[in-house]
């Protein structure tokens, strides 16, 4: 019978490191490592014979002995401090070379994000999947309200963003649903007549093709970009990738049960007349 | 009181008989199609071949499907001249089958036209057809996502459009020339095959493939000599030369003894 190979030791260069996390449950070590590069590493150790060497690894990216998870700033693109109901979050986005990141604004925690890697202290969160249009990993990290105002005015950072679309009031939505009733109304009443019309002359022609609609921008979607397929994504989300500029005019897209791709104008008509 | 029958038994009488009449050739169809299937089970292709020829002519897709399937198999295993009149036909047969709504059918000349199986390359063809299939039967639809990779956006809008087309019943001509033997005006006196540059003597000229020029046509019946003949070449193998006379929907297909 074949003998099962098995590692006895894993060695890590620290100059390529850009995260590095631990953990520690009972007798067993987690660690979670994310290159400068883009790339990551993940596995468990037993404890009691790996201490010692995460102490000595640990003083090579030159962390204080009390820490377990360190992140460089040459990895790190930008961070967002998000307020929650009674938590505030801070996600730290890490950049990686060759890669397009998602917009950073305040909408950052309501993209659809995976968990990488989690911990108590941390989750590592991934936006996408390697070679995609667009593809980050995150470190979300909670803390505390004055943690989160201590951090913001120690990094000058820019505060209160505004979101990239305003909601309309209450009255202002029923004025727009009302307006938008009797457009369809008179829409409606407008085809029937032309129909009718039409059908009295004798000149309806049965269609040749079937003519090529819009579809209204909701549901999921997926995205065609130098020739690799990515999603299927939220169409709000396509908008807001789109808004910032970091989907291409020759991204194509297609309904997730759908066949037929289109050009992201075709979704988006009014923004990418930008 | 005599009958005299209404023109409504009449009409009825005719729909009848053209309800047997179809029905016995749907039922032919389908016993050569069964037939087809047995000799193939049996491994006699020849046989099979035959059966499925005779489906394919009372008008079954699924006939003219499995000719052109099995001429593609067998054309692919061939060389030489062989090989091109196999698939030359078998990609007539896919392309009846396809145009009668067969999925496989269009999934195969996708499949022809991706890889260049029996005619040029064209992603943008394989995709329409491919859509094609995918649109009849949903299984096609990873190979759609697949091909749709290899395209370029406005590649992808052209082949939907030419999808839409073949839907809404306007098709192509043809995806491959078709293939007839020989031309009693054409005699080709000599072949040469290498690597970089292939050439035939035809009619007394010097002709490499894609190049065009004006033979004069060596006497046969019904023609006379001395017509002046603009042929261009397609393609030269070992024992064959595939070309085109302009006007003439066909390719011809020359061999040194054609004459």
């Amino acid at each position: 019978m074949k003998a099962q190979a098995r590692a006895s030791g894993i060695e890590i260069n620290p100059k390529f490191v850009g995260a590095f996390f631990t953990e520690q449950i009972e007798n067993k070590l987690r660690v979670f490592c994310y290159f400068t590069n883009g790339g990551t590493s993940q596995f468990e150790l037993a404890a009691d014979e790996n201490l010692d060497n995460l102490h000595s690894f640990h003083s090579k990216l030159n962390m204080d002995e009390t820490c377990s998870s360190v992140i460089h700033d040459e990895v790190v693109q930008g961070r967002v401090y998000v307020h929650g109901e009674e938590i505030c979050w801070l996600y730290t986005l890490l950049s990686t070379p060759g890669e397009v990141l998602p917009q950073i604004n305040g909408d950052i925690c309501d993209l659809p994000w995976r968990y990488c890697w989690r911990s108590l202290a941390a989750d590592v969160l991934e936006y996408g999947k390697p070679g995609d249009s667009v593809h980050c990993f995150a470190i979300r990290t909670q803390i505390s309200e004055n943690d989160a105002s201590r951090l913001v005015k120690d990094a000058n950072a820019f505060i209160n963003p505004l979101p990239l679309k305003k909601k309309a009031s209450h009255a202002l939505a029923f004025v727009s649903i009302g307006t938008a009733l009797v457009l369809l109304v008179t829409l409606i009443a407008g085809t029937a007549f032309y129909t009718s019309k039409q059908r009295a002359n004798g000149s309806v022609n049965a269609p040749v093709a079937s003519v090529q609609t819009a579809e209204p921008a909701t549901g999921t979607y997926y995205l065609l970009y130098k020739h690799k397929i990515a999603g299927p994504y939220p169409v709000k989300i396509i908008a807001s990738l789109n808004s910032g500029g970091l989907l291409a005019p020759e991204t194509m897209c297609r309904p997730e049960k759908s066949t037929e791709w289109a050009t992201l104008a075709t979704l988006f008509p009014t923004q990418l007349a930008r | 009181m005599k009958k005299h029958p209404t023109a409504c038994q009449f009409f009825g009488l005719i729909a009848l008989v053209a309800t047997l009449i179809f029905a016995s050739d749907a039922q032919g169809s389908d016993s050569f199609m069964a037939q087809g299937e047995n000799f193939r089970s049996q491994g006699k292709m020849t046989e099979a071949l035959w059966a499925y020829r005779q489906a394919a002519k009372s008008g079954n897709a699924s006939g003219a499907f499995a000719v052109g399937e099995l001429l593609l198999l067998r054309g692919q295993g061939e060389s030489g001249r062989e090989r091109v009149l196999d698939l030359s036909e078998s990609l007539g047969y896919l392309f009846c089958a396809a145009t009668n709504r067969h999925p496989q059918a269009c999934a195969e000349l996708a499949n022809a036209l991706q890889k260049g199986i029996g005619v040029h390359t064209n992603l943008v063809c394989a995709y329409a057809w491919l859509k094609l299939a995918a649109k009849y039967d949903r299984s096609f639809e990873p190979d759609l996502d697949q091909l749709v990779t290899r395209l370029e956006p406005g590649d992808v809008l052209q082949a939907q459009k030419m999808a839409g087309q073949y839907l809404s019943g306007r098709w192509p001509d043809a995806v491959a020339h078709s293939i007839t033997q020989g031309d009693s005006r054409l005699a080709i006196q000599g072949v040469s095959v290498s690597g970089n540059e292939s050439l035939i003597i035809l009619n007394g000229e010097t002709l490499t493939v894609g190049e065009m020029i004006n033979v004069v046509s060596v006497k046969s019946p019904g023609h006379p000599a001395g017509e002046k003949l603009p042929v261009s070449c397609y393609e030269i193998g070992a024992d064959y030369a595939l070309v085109a006379v302009a006007g003439e929907p066909s390719l011809k297909m020359l061999s040194i003894n054609t004459r």
